[in-house]
């Protein structure tokens, strides 16, 4: 389903920058390979600044690699971004909703940019806001809904068009524990819909309560890609933090 | 397109803000600036004619100074003080008059413009200068053929052909598209960035690049909704001047002041809402590049100002009337639309020119589009925060 080959991202530095570092350019991704299919929920983990988020807007095609090729169900995305896009859900906090117009609008504004006809638009919107039970705050405007609301519209705004692949940048953060349970469930409920549930985190509970494969970044580079036991079997622990901790030690070390 | 231009238009009309600028601003504040301005100026020079100047003799005059002083009814004469010069430029006296030696001195404030009453003095005494003259050539029995031909010198004569419309339509032409300009960027800043640079900020700038949505349609859609906005504003401002002039047409009771409002006549007003067309599109897609550049609302504001003056100089020179319609001055964009409607409102507009003249500013419409879209297309400046 994902197909990542040698994929690799660099920032030209500025005038300050490449004077303190004595280079032009860092790389924040490096030759990174991966193979994801549906149906399973892959967590990807790593420290601040390891280019989790990078690795993420690489994949919706908001950065564009500087080598390396990235191909969702056989196709490189960068041969047709807009198809491509149509099978893309992203929420990250760089995604916000529009504060002046409501629920509605947010959502029926977005299906109409994914080209979808405005009787699927209500059905879908129904569909989504009685599963995911916000349907009482449709006709409100996002300025006036709380952060979990916003974030469950914002998680309905990218699932709107029904995309085989889901991207969440650190889903719960900034929320509470019932708005981040709220958003778990959401999560996992698209594991049955033949999709690829893609999303990264620093809370582990998150990793152990939904991934079924982890993928560990550390300094731009993939230091591990298989399940929650072969994890911690890896990085000889017998638990996930454990398993965290030496991954980030042995990565530093490294 | 249509999709991003409704989305932009529904929540900019939901921006307190920027209905103020664009919808409130127009309606209300302009015509009144321009209303309470002539208000104050009529008032003031009724105030002035009215006024009785006085004056002081310093030492004794001719007789016929004195009669031709007293004959002009706004002057009044003080008794003298030796403070004169104090006084003059206390303005309590509009002047004094000194007589010695066939010599007349006049003392007054130059900085008093509106009581400057030297020319007048200057007149009686070339009055008196001439009738003198004649008396003595009398005495020494020149013939009247003779004076004439003594007393004739070359003469300095100025004819005004201007009617009062002519002054009137030159100074409207030049500063009705001035101001319809200056609210439309004013209008165009604001509008421009919220849509984009503010959708950085709100960070709703990435949701958006999201969509299998082009970055043209995007564009072209933010594009729309600022021109049209701006659109708005200017047009709503010529509505409401001329409704405003015609409420108050009658309570101005000057004739020259109600022949130079006859000049916001129904086919200027709609001749000026065609120009602004054009005018808004250049003024939306420099202000939709520069605010594309920022990455808050306050900088796209910054770099909004700027642009502003980049449009008001050369809008402030074609007010002035230094520089009209020609072959050259087609080819300046934005300034050809006002200089071209400053012709139509001479009545003395080619339409030929309206041709290379509208070429002219899609040109540059295209080239701050061109600009704006390869920006958007820059990682670096689209997604910086």
């Amino acid at each position: 389903m994902l197909e990542i080959n040698h994929l690799s991202k660099s920032f030209k530095l500025n005038r300050k920058q490449k004077k303190q570092q004595g280079v032009n350019e860092v790389f924040a991704v490096k030759n990174i390979n991966l193979k994801l299919g549906t149906n399973q929920i892959v967590a990807m983990i790593g420290s601040n600044g390891a280019g989790k988020s990078t690795i993420l807007r690489l994949l919706t095609g908001l950065l564009i690699p500087t080598v390396g090729t990235i191909k969702i169900n056989g196709v490189n995305i960068l041969e047709d971004l807009n198809a491509t896009r149509a099978q893309i859900g992203f929420v990250s906090d760089n995604t916000q909703l529009y504060h002046r117009l409501t629920v509605r609008e947010n959502l029926t504004f977005f299906a109409k940019l994914y080209k979808m006809q405005d009787s699927d638009i209500k059905q879908r919107i129904k569909e989504l806001s009685q599963s995911m039970q916000f349907d009482d705050f449709l006709d409100k405007k996002i300025n006036d809904c709380s952060t979990g609301m916003q974030q469950k519209t914002n998680i309905a705004r990218a699932l709107i068009h029904s995309p085989t692949l889901l991207i969440l940048d650190e889903p719960t953060s900034g929320l509470d524990i019932k708005a981040a349970q709220t958003a778990l469930k959401i999560i996992k409920a698209q594991k049955n819909e033949n999709s690829l549930v893609l999303f990264s985190t620093h809370h582990l509970h998150e990793v152990e309560t939904l991934a079924d494969h982890i993928v560990a970044i550390e300094q731009g580079q993939c230091v591990f890609s298989g399940t929650p036991n072969e994890f911690t079997a890896f990085f000889k622990a017998d638990s996930l933090y454990q398993a965290a901790l030496n991954c980030v030690n042995n990565s530093t070390v490294n | 397109m249509w999709i991003q231009f409704t989305k932009e238009m529904l929540e900019l009309f939901r921006d307190k803000k920027n209905l103020l600028l664009t919808i409130l601003m127009p309606i209300v504040l302009m015509p009144l600036m321009m209303i309470g301005s002539i208000l104050l100026i009529e008032n003031v020079a009724k105030t002035e004619i009215d006024k009785v100047k006085y004056y002081i003799l310093v030492n004794e005059i001719p007789t016929q100074m004195q009669l031709a002083l007293d004959d002009n009814s706004s002057l009044a004469v003080k008794d003298f003080d030796p403070d004169f010069k104090q006084l003059i430029k206390d303005g309590d006296i509009s002047f004094a008059l000194a007589f010695n030696d066939n010599e007349y001195e006049v003392f007054y404030n130059g900085s008093d413009f509106i009581n400057n009453n030297q020319a007048m003095i200057s007149d009686i005494i070339d009055e008196q200068n001439i009738e003198f003259r004649i008396s003595e050539l009398l005495k020494l029995g020149l013939s009247e053929t003779e004076q004439t031909s003594l007393l004739t010198h070359i003469k300095f004569k100025q004819t005004d052909l201007a009617s009062i419309e002519q002054i009137s339509t030159k100074a409207i032409g030049g500063l009705l598209p001035f101001l319809a300009i200056i609210l439309m960027a004013v209008s165009a800043i604001a509008t421009s960035s919220d849509i984009c640079a503010g959708e950085k900020e709100r960070q709703t700038m990435e949701t958006l690049m999201l969509s299998p949505n082009s970055i043209l349609n995007t564009l072209m859609g933010k594009w729309f909704a600022v021109t049209v906005f701006s659109l708005i504003s200017g047009f709503l401002m010529l509505l409401s001047f001329s409704v405003g002039i015609t409420v108050f047409k009658s309570m101005i009771d000057i004739a020259e002041v109600q022949k130079i409002f006859s000049i916001m006549n129904m086919p200027n007003i709609l001749m000026t809402m065609l120009i602004l067309i054009p005018a808004s599109g250049i003024i939306s897609s420099l202000l939709i590049a520069t605010s594309t550049i920022a990455s808050s609302f306050k900088e796209a504001q910054s770099y909004g100002s700027i642009a502003l003056m980049l449009i008001m100089l050369p809008q402030g020179v074609v007010m002035t009337g230094i520089i009209e319609i020609s072959n050259q001055s087609i080819f300046y964009p934005l300034i050809n639309l006002s200089l071209w409607l400053q012709s139509f409102f001479n009545q003395s507009a080619q339409f030929s020119l309206l041709i290379p003249i509208i070429l002219v500013n899609l040109v540059l419409i295209s080239s701050l589009l061109t600009i704006a879209y390869s920006l958007y297309k820059s990682e670096r400046i689209i997604f910086k925060q």
